[in-house]
């Protein structure tokens, strides 16, 4: 078992750095100049000239390419152009702000989409099913950024200001402006309100996926044997349908928590843009827009290995639903 | 008194090329004790005609017809409540199936799946479903009960996985067992293991037995009575003796003539395990098992 | 029109694979071109309807009702989507004719997109006309005739009627972005009287408002699906180009190639594509080519990926088996008998793969990363809506609308495509 996860985790060093590589590539060849921050009227050419030689942006491509490699390989990622402070402190503070999101927001997709599907499929082509489909095809649809303004809203917006309800939830940050005068309880319940609505924007359009991927994948299973057997014990519907049925049905689901991973941080990364959320998304965002490439690149990097101990995760967790794999 | 009483069952399909009729009026009893055997061909409506009785006719696209009859005692089984029918089936009628790897559920341990049913129909908790259970493998001849019982389907070999379905069925003590084409999924040498097994089960437990199976030679070894299913309707009904020496329906005859060179093959194989003559001798004369 | 010379072979239409040839037309029979069938090219078309008589009554006296009113008799006839379909189509394509005849009339000396709509409009309406009279007259097609693939694919494609419906949005989508110029109310980024027409609501005057410089949101969404659809399919065109090449390269190659190939896909199939196309985008200046380019190079490998599978299987299929057998070149091979059969789940992946595109050019015109302003693309009109959400809420939610119905009509004929089309996809 750690032999396995050993093993995965060394092939996948080649896509991780394919991945820096490429990154890395595409931000310095691409036009524009990131000393260019600095110039500005008053600012003497042979400033910003000097700035170019503290960022190394004066060398030859290939050798920043090899110290930046050699650098990062020892957790090395430079410093922020923009925040003159450790590109590795700043992605430090951020990260986990981003695995809060993701992992509520996979949480609900997940847990929404398989009760979804297995209501389809237990009513198969009722009437329910048939609204249920159109639904989630409907969300499926979605850009997820409309669909965070949508309920911004109606659930901030129009809660608050129009129709009063005292429940409104927050459509900006990760804390209320007042966070540290609260009490310790106040302070989970305005961490959690704030997290309702950039995680159900980004959990719906995936829970949309789940459920259709659900529906069929149960289906499928309510057609076999065992659960013939099952019925044939005298177990009560519900029984058949939750204990051997779902358990069943979820085997090839988890492989889509592999596939749906990049999308996921995809979302993320629009989704904390709406939401100012201050996750890796909106860093590499800003990052970006501001040319701040070690930023990009480290960030690219901890995209690729966050996919990949996703996958890995994943990986096990199919081992862990379905006996009959067994990871040597 | 019959124990399970068939009368005049219909159970069709609504499709999109239109209606078939997978049993149309099918008539038979079992006594208790009996061992009835069901023949036909494939699609002759055998598997049908089973699942009707325990209701687990997927409807749609199945229906039982009005005018439709299954008695089990003194209990109609068309038109009974889920619940009712829930209570017949595993703890009144049992039901083992043709492809055991199938039939059982991949994801749980035999142990889980047996004990499942112990809980659901005797009542106990789940040490001592655990022990019945140790007890029930060993009754269908499993070796080393305890660690089998811990071991998920696919670690057994298709024979092992024939006698845990077997297990889960005896599982309640019920007064009828269906086995429907117990052995076809089999190869030869288990398929006479687990047929004697079944015989030699029927016999220390006092229960009925509906055997279905398109192999007469299976038949001829195991049953009292034969029922001739063909084309949804019962062609022949009588004892294995009259069926065999005087069959009055040709398809009947079409089934024997088809039977003839293969018969002495698996007579043969019997023969040789169970070292007895390997002939027609109905149940529960010998039950050696394994 | 050559395809019917190939004579009585075409029975066998499904041999070698070669289904996709067959399509079109029902197999040319001898018997059916002597009586009174029309010389000239629709002949071996309209032979079928000459042995199925009984069809024929079905549009009986239609012919003269499809010359003034195409969709009508199909519509009595009971083809209740086909006919009012075609019957919507005829009538506002005809009304918009009128009610924009100044425009219509001053097109032909106008700016080129304007032309191109109006020769648009005339040929949906001709076409409407002559597909509408052809049906008439052909009947509908023999039911004892032994169906091609393809077709079997069209005949559950139609019963399933969200699909039907999906498939008819995205010709109605397209049609408008064409026409936008003579639909349009409004100029696009002509911006109104600040003081009296901004931020109005839906009216009769604008239907769905109009925006902070107060423009019109109906016209500016008209020409954003101009936008929208484009870069939708050029990307996709893109990327199912590469994909294919790359994906039966691959699978052809073998060894050392396909391993590095394969490779390389997945690394890009793993890495948030958002993350490399905002990077690639913002660095190198957004504009229609970037975009595009981008949008496509970033979803081959995905293409590829189905694609190899797909040679990989079928390469092993007892037709090619044959086909090497008798002696034909490795290209004709690949071309002729290999290719056709992989076009099924290819064209069920650009399908859904352009509602994906729609979505990801939303997002990065979101973000401003799209097409430039005053150009109308949705992503940013839902942008630009944000800041006036509580005041009008329409700008946003119609433009975001506007999205999700074209990826949704995509998302269902991509859906029915697959269903009708390969089995195997089926998820």
């Amino acid at each position: 078992m750690v032999g396995y996860i050993v093993r995965r985790l060394l092939a996948a060093i080649p896509l991780v750095l394919g991945v820096a590589t490429i990154v890395f590539f595409v931000v310095n060849l691409a036009p524009g100049d990131p000393a260019s921050i600095y110039s500005a009227p008053g600012v003497s050419p042979q400033a910003v000239e000097q700035m170019r030689q503290n960022m190394g942006l004066d060398r030859p491509i290939h050798e920043r390419y090899v110290r930046w490699m050699g650098a990062m390989l020892q957790g090395d990622f430079g410093i922020s152009f923009s925040r003159n402070q450790p590109v590795r402190d700043v992605i430090a503070q951020i990260l986990p702000n981003t695995l809060i999101l993701s992992a509520s927001a996979l949480l609900l997709a997940f847990g929404a989409g398989i009760l979804i599907g297995v209501v389809q499929a237990v009513r198969q082509n009722t009437f329910t099913d048939g609204a249920l489909s159109v639904g989630t095809l409907f969300f499926y649809s979605m850009p997820s950024f409309w669909l965070a303004l949508m309920l911004i809203l109606i659930f901030s917006l129009y809660a608050r200001n129009v129709w009063g309800w005292p429940l409104w939830l927050p459509a900006s940050g990760m804390v209320s402006v007042d966070h540290n005068a609260m009490g310790p309880w106040e302070q989970v319940l305005d961490r959690l309100r704030h997290l309702v609505l950039p995680s159900a924007s980004l959990a719906l359009v995936l829970a949309a996926g789940v459920a259709r991927y659900m529906r069929g994948s149960m289906l499928e299973v309510i057609r076999q044997d065992y659960i013939r057997t099952a019925r044939a014990k005298g177990l009560p519907e519900r029984t058949v349908i939750l204990k051997h049925a779902v358990r069943n049905a979820l085997i090839p689901v988890v492989t889509l928590l592999g596939l749906y991973l990049p999308v996921l941080f995809s979302g993320t990364v629009v989704i904390e843009t709406v939401f100012a959320w201050p996750g890796m998304g909106k860093l590499m965002v800003d990052s970006i827009f501001q040319r701040d490439y070690p930023v990009v690149m480290a960030g690219a990097f901890v995209f690729a290995v966050m996919v990949v101990v996703g996958n890995l995760v994943a990986d096990l967790l199919y081992a862990a639903v379905d006996p009959r794999i067994r990871y040597e | 008194m019959a124990l399970l009483e068939v009368k005049e069952l219909r159970t069709w399909f609504e499709g999109e090329a239109g209606t078939v009729r997978a049993v149309d009026g099918v008539s038979f009893s079992v006594g208790e004790g009996e061992v009835v055997g069901l023949v036909g061909g494939s699609g002759c409506g055998k598997t049908v005609t089973a699942l009707s009785v325990l209701g687990l006719v997927p409807q749609p696209p199945g229906r039982i017809q009005a005018g439709s009859s299954i008695r089990l005692g003194d209990l109609e089984l068309v038109g009974a409540s889920p619940r009712e029918l829930r209570a017949v089936r595993g703890r009144r009628v049992g039901m083992i199936f043709q492809e055991p790897m199938s039939s059982l559920n991949p994801v749980y341990t035999v142990g889980e799946q047996i004990g499942e049913s112990l809980r659901l129909h005797r009542g106990v908790g789940r040490r001592e479903a655990r022990r019945l259970c140790v007890g029930l493998l060993e009754e269908v001849g499993i070796p080393e009960p305890e660690r089998r019982r811990r071991q998920y389907p696919h670690e057994l070999s298709g024979g092992m996985q024939q006698r845990v379905m077997i297990a889960m069925a005896l599982a309640a003590e019920p007064e009828l067992l269906i086995a429907d084409e117990p052995t076809t999924a089999l190869d030869v040498t288990t398929q006479a293991q687990i047929l004697a097994l079944l015989a030699r089960l029927r016999e220390s437990r006092g229960m009925a037995l509906l055997l279905i199976t398109h192999d007469l030679a299976v038949v001829a070894e195991t049953c009292h009575r034969v029922l001739v299913m063909h084309r949804g309707r019962i062609v022949e009904a009588d004892s294995v003796e009259a069926v065999f020496h005087r069959p009055r329906h040709p398809h009947t005859r079409s089934l024997l003539d088809s039977l003839s060179p293969l018969k002495g093959e698996t007579g043969q194989g019997e023969a040789d395990l169970e070292g007895g003559t390997g002939d027609g001798t109905p149940v529960g004369s010998d039950g050696s098992g394994s | 029109m050559n395809e019917r010379r190939r004579g009585p072979g075409n029975d066998k239409g499904s041999r070698d694979g070669e289904w996709s040839r067959t399509v079109l037309l029902p197999p040319d029979d001898a018997g059916g071109a002597g009586e009174g069938t029309p010389e000239g090219p629709w002949a071996g078309v309209e032979s079928p309807s000459d042995r199925t008589g009984g069809q024929k009554g079905r549009h009986r006296g239609g012919w003269w009702l499809s010359v003034v009113v195409p969709g009508l008799p199909q519509l009595l006839a009971g083809r209740v989507v086909t006919g009012g379909y075609v019957l919507l189509l005829w009538i506002g394509g005809l009304g918009l004719g009128a009610l924009r005849w100044g425009r219509v009339l001053a097109a032909p000396t106008g700016p080129l997109e304007e032309q191109v709509a109006l020769a648009g409009l005339m040929l949906a309406l001709v076409g409407l006309w002559g597909w509408s009279l052809r049906d008439v007259r052909r009947g509908s097609p023999d039911p004892d005739q032994r169906p091609s693939q393809w077709a079997l694919a069209l005949r559950s494609f139609r019963r399933n009627r969200l699909a039907v419906c999906g498939a008819l949005a995205v010709a109605t989508l397209s049609l408008l972005a064409l026409l936008a110029p003579l639909v349009a109310p409004f100029d696009p980024t002509l911006q109104g009287d600040l003081m009296t027409r901004r931020l109005v609501g839906p009216s009769p005057e604008h239907l769905l408002g109009t925006d902070q410089y107060a423009r019109d949101i109906f016209s500016r969404l008209l020409y954003g699906a101009r936008i929208s659809l484009a870069i939708g399919f050029l990307a996709v065109g893109i990327a199912v180009s590469i994909g294919t090449l790359v994906g039966s390269v691959a699978a052809f190659a073998g060894g050392r190639v396909d391993e590095v190939v394969m490779r390389f896909v997945d690394m890009v199939i793993a890495f948030p594509r958002l993350v490399l196309l905002i990077a690639v985008i913002a660095l190198f200046r957004p504009s229609m080519v970037v975009i595009v380019v981008v949008l496509g190079l970033t979803q081959w490998p995905q293409v590829a990926r189905i694609v190899r599978g797909e040679v990989l299987s079928v390469r092993e299929r007892e037709f090619v088996e044959a086909a090497r057998a008798l002696g034909f070149s490795r290209t004709r091979i690949v071309v002729r008998h290999i290719l056709p059969n992989i076009m099924a789940p290819v064209v069920v992946v650009a399908t859904l793969g352009i509602g994906d595109t729609i979505i990801l050019e939303a997002v990065l015109s979101f973000l401003g990363l799209g097409i430039q302003a005053p150009t109308p693309s949705w992503g940013m009109m839902v942008a630009e809506g944000r800041s006036h959400l509580l005041g009008a809420w329409w700008i946003s939610t119609f433009s975001g609308l506007a999205i999700v119905a074209t990826v949704l009509s995509f998302n269902l004929a991509g859906d029915g495509l697959r269903d009708a089309l390969d089995p195997r996809l089926r998820r």
